[in-house]
């Protein structure tokens, strides 16, 4: 009787998940946070580098015990999709009652602000970059610049210094790459500079058409907004097509291999400031420990990710402080006032629309190595 | 907790929607697509439009997005029928792929991978549905009608006609019924009801984008179908609430981060298979067995009584 | 034209599969009523001119027309809904359907339009007819093999088909059965309705045939009364092989 076994089986497992399920002992003293990242499904290598930088923060922030009491991260799996994370952030604040939620991915993000409104829970992004994410709800914060703000700190120093008037932009014909246009569209008349836009498909690999428009558009510079293996082989063809002009670009082309080639001699591009080798208490820690605990060097979004819970401590010490409870809209209350925060790299605030407000540096590539030309607040 | 559960029970009553109107082509039609999220998607973005541009009235809203869903569902049946039958699988999956394509890169009227935000809550006779708790009567109720609907549709000349089809084309043929035209219509009714199910989440959600409305989605509704048990009126809405439920079930086992995914996938992977190991027939068929065997226990029962 | 135009005529008719030539140049007229029997050996053609009759196959050559109107390419449904019936030799029925519901389907189509409580009863009185009506609810999977047999008669005889094509129906009936079949297939004759068979049985065919074709390698050899055909000495030593 194999299939009597079998519900027997299903039965056991079905009473151990049950079992489970009662409410297992989040202290009431804890500090609840709620975390939804892809923890399955084809992005899960995100969620797992993510989470690095959530769970060292939660470790050094619980040993330090600056606070009262411990934080406790409640993680949900998103699948990077909408309709698990809406599940999930539902259980998250109907269920476990956290007022603070940290998320990553766009569509995601998206799909949790309106019951972030709804239920006053704060939500801090660090992984998200499309435009749309700014103002999408008073609850919603992004403690990562979108990529509208560095373009913003770049176009008025190439101008205004560098005096490059006709630019061509290569874009991906995504959220992204429409963000990049954006800007450029609303700044270059007011810059005097003109923008000649160029779509690419995100999965493109051979650019001879677009080289081609670029000689005749005979472009002071070609700015490239694009990211990963595609971003090379642009560069690579646009050399080989004999384009001389000033080469910029954005964060996403920081990669030492893609800055090694000769096609990226001289190109010109923008990064977050964040300064790991400052001497506050706080990056130290975090370079520290890091290494310590994972071995590796911290990635950017690793960077974002342990800011948000030091956000999220900052905020908490302060009710702590004016005793108020924990809840979202206090923890709004709070980042509102306290402003500007002392976090990893240096120190962030955020905009009315939610978006973080920080230093952009800009830096130039000589032999390989980026060098930094100026620092744009 | 109640929203929670609300939420939970909303995305389930829509899992049901899916699974009943793709089990009319697949259960009932022998047509395997795997473009069902395709439908889904052409009414949540129908709704979306609908709503942030002219109306948020509901009723409005499910008739627009049944003429949509119904022309896309051609779009995709014309073609698809001209050929063998045995290709309407590698069909169905070009127009899934052509779709994503478009709800991706039509950035004018999709909002590209951006998608749409801000979607209004619906109206529904001077009521705005706003709550959770208005969101579940009305979903669940249109579950229901969907249900009943098909029920009543396979208890017709037209279900009669669809199961014929299923078992021998040919000798349906012969009685001078026209398979094309049967397909034709049960793709286009199919494609309707999934349609309002995408006018149900958007709404719901106030957010649509393409990821909602993958491949991965057609095969997840094909899953609920298959492991209810397809061809069945029961088996579709079971297989649809456990698709949905029992992941929420896993993730409230407490499980480092690292783990959760991996343990919470891998158990519901592994029950699904057993469950199509030893009962192909779905979770109905186990039903069936159970009630079978209850009746014969309660017999055993009744005569032992008796003997004492 | 309609009124003067044979039944079915066929003419020139030929089909090939692979090079070898199952009907060959074939051409026959079949009355507006009366029982045909298709005579012949195994592998004479019998049943691809059924399938051809149908529309299941296309001719290479030839034409098919029914009552003056070419019907050669047209599709199964169209030719069914042109007034032809038949049956399959494996029966192909709908197993998971009810005998009523197997029935009720052949008479659904687009060129019958009976209400829902018309078709009920249209069905179970031919379901009387073939002795089934007690039956009525059962899954066909579940009936015996005459059963089914007579089920895949019903579904024939329930459209308005004036040209009824029977592929081996009596195959593997006897006794009560058979006498049932044979009353029912002259009695379809005397509404007027035509029928063609494909039989191997020489006493059914005897006893139930207005004419018999004779075919061999995809050729008609032959048409007359059954008298006339079963005295040919060459017909049956083709039939029945040279050990006769």
């Amino acid at each position: 009787m194999t299939s009597s076994k079998w519900l027997r089986s299903l039965l056991v497992g079905a009473l151990s998940v049950l079992a489970s399920a009662m409410p297992l002992t989040v202290s009431a003293q804890d500090y609840s946070i709620g975390v939804i990242f892809p923890l399955s499904g084809p992005n899960v290598v995100y969620g797992e580098t993510f989470s690095k930088g959530v769970d060292l923060a939660v470790k050094n922030l619980n040993e330090s015990e600056e606070l009262p009491h411990r934080i406790k991260t409640l993680y949900e799996d998103s699948r990077a999709l909408p309709q698990p994370a809406i599940i999930a952030m539902n259980k998250l604040v109907n269920v476990e009652n956290v007022p603070f939620v940290i998320s990553a991915f766009s569509g995601v993000t998206k799909a949790i602000a309106p019951i972030a409104t709804r239920r006053k829970v704060l939500v801090m992004n660090g992984g998200g970059v499309s435009p749309e994410l700014a103002g999408l709800s008073p609850y919603l914060f992004n403690d990562i610049p979108l990529v509208n703000d560095e373009i913003s700190a770049l176009l008025p120093y190439v101008t205004s210094k560098l005096h490059l008037r006709r630019i061509s932009l290569i874009y991906v014909n995504d959220p992204f790459g429409q963000g990049v246009l954006g800007v450029f569209s609303a700044q270059c008349p007011k810059l005097g500079c003109e923008a000649i836009p160029i779509s690419i498909s995100p999965t493109a690999s051979d650019f001879q058409a677009e080289v081609a428009k670029i000689r005749s558009a005979k472009s002071d510079a070609v700015f490239i907004a694009s990211y990963g293996q595609q971003q090379n082989v642009i560069l690579k063809q646009l050399r080989d097509g004999g384009i001389n002009a000033q080469l910029l670009s954005y964060s996403g082309i920081d990669l030492p291999d893609t800055l090694r080639l000769p096609a990226a001699q001289g190109l010109i591009f923008t990064v977050e400031n964040v300064d790991l080798g400052s001497d506050d208490p706080i990056t130290k820690k975090f370079n520290e420990s890091f290494r310590a605990v994972y071995h590796s060097e911290p990635s950017f979004y690793q960077v974002n990710y342990y800011n948000a819970v030091v956000l999220f401590a900052a905020c908490v010490k302060r009710l702590v402080a004016k005793n108020q409870p924990v809840t979202g809209e206090n923890l709004l209350q709070a980042l509102r006032e306290i402003k500007t925060f002392n976090v990893v790299g240096g120190t962030v605030s955020f905009q009315p629309n939610g978006t973080v407000r920080q230093a952009i540096q800009i830096m130039k590539v000589v032999d390989g190595q980026p060098q930094p030309l100026a620092v744009v607040k | 907790m109640i929203s929670y559960l609300e939420s939970l029970l909303i995305f389930t009553a829509l899992a049901i929607i899916l699974a009943s109107s793709l089990n009319l082509v697949l259960g009932y039609g022998g047509m395997f697509s795997v473009a069902h999220a395709v439908f889904y998607g052409v009414g949540a973005y129908t709704a979306s439009l609908l709503a942030l541009h002219l109306s948020n009235s509901l009723v409005l809203s499910i008739l627009c997005a049944i003429i949509t869903g119904g022309l896309a569902g051609l779009l995709l049946a014309v073609p698809a029928l001209r050929v063998k039958e045995e290709y309407f699988v590698v069909a169905s999956l070009g127009f899934q792929i052509i779709a994503s394509t478009v709800f991706n890169q039509w950035d004018a009227v999709t909002g590209g991978i951006g998608g749409l935000t801000g979607i209004p809550p619906a109206s529904l006779f001077g009521y705005e549905i706003d709550s959770y708790g208005a969101h579940l009567v009305v979903t669940s109720l249109l579950a229901a009608a969907v249900l009943a609907i098909v029920a009543a549709l396979m208890r017709s000349s037209f279900g009669r006609a669809l199961r014929a089809l299923r078992d021998d084309e040919q000798a349906l043929s012969s009685l001078g019924r026209n398979p094309t035209h049967l397909r034709l219509v049960t793709v286009a009714l199919s494609a309707m009801i999934a349609s309002v199910a995408g006018v149900l989440y958007a709404y719901f959600t106030s957010f649509v984008n393409p990821e909602s409305f993958t491949l991965d989605e057609s095969v997840m509704m094909m899953v609920m179908v298959i492991i209810g048990g397809a061809g069945t009126v029961w088996g579709p809405p079971l297989g649809a609430a456990f698709v949905t439920i029992f992941p929420a079930l896993l993730s409230f086992l407490k499980l480092p981060s690292s783990l959760l995914g991996p343990v919470q996938r891998l158990t519901y992977g592994v029950i699904m298979t057993l469950l199509m190991i030893y009962e192909p027939a779905g979770i109905v068929g186990l039903l069936r067995w159970v009630r079978r065997r209850q009746i014969i226990l309660n017999g055993i029962n009744g005569s032992n009584r008796a003997a004492a | 034209m309609a009124r003067t135009a044979p039944l079915l005529e066929l003419i020139g008719l030929s089909k090939s599969f692979g090079g070898v030539k199952a009907i060959d140049d074939l051409s026959l007229v079949i009355a507006d009523s009366g029982v045909t029997s298709l005579v012949g050996p195994n592998g004479a053609g019998k049943t691809t001119l059924f399938n051809l009759i149908t529309g299941f196959l296309v001719p290479d050559r030839g034409r098919i027309m029914l009552r003056g109107r070419d019907i050669t390419r047209l599709p199964p449904y169209k030719v069914a809904r042109a007034g032809v019936a038949r049956t399959f030799q494996n029966l192909r029925l709908f197993p998971t359907l009810t005998v009523f519901e197997n029935v009720a389907v052949a008479c659904e189509a687009s060129d019958i339009t009976l209400s829902e409580k018309n078709v009920s009863k249209l069905v179970d009185s031919t379901l009387e007819r073939v002795g089934l009506l007690a039956r009525r609810d059962v899954r066909v999977a579940d009936l015996s093999f005459a059963e089914q047999k007579f089920v895949s008669l019903a579904r024939a005889i329930v459209r308005p088909a004036n040209l009824l094509l029977l592929d081996e129906p009596a195959a593997g009936l006897d006794g009560r059965a058979l006498e049932r079949f044979h009353q029912i297939v002259r009695s379809l004759a005397a509404e007027g309705r035509s029928v063609l068979l494909i039989e191997h049985n020489l006493d059914t065919v005897r006893g139930i045939s207005d004419s018999v074709a004779f075919l061999d390698q995809g050729r008609l050899i032959a048409t007359g009364t059954p008298g006339e055909i079963f005295a040919m000495e060459e017909l049956a030593a083709l039939y029945f092989g040279d050990d006769r």
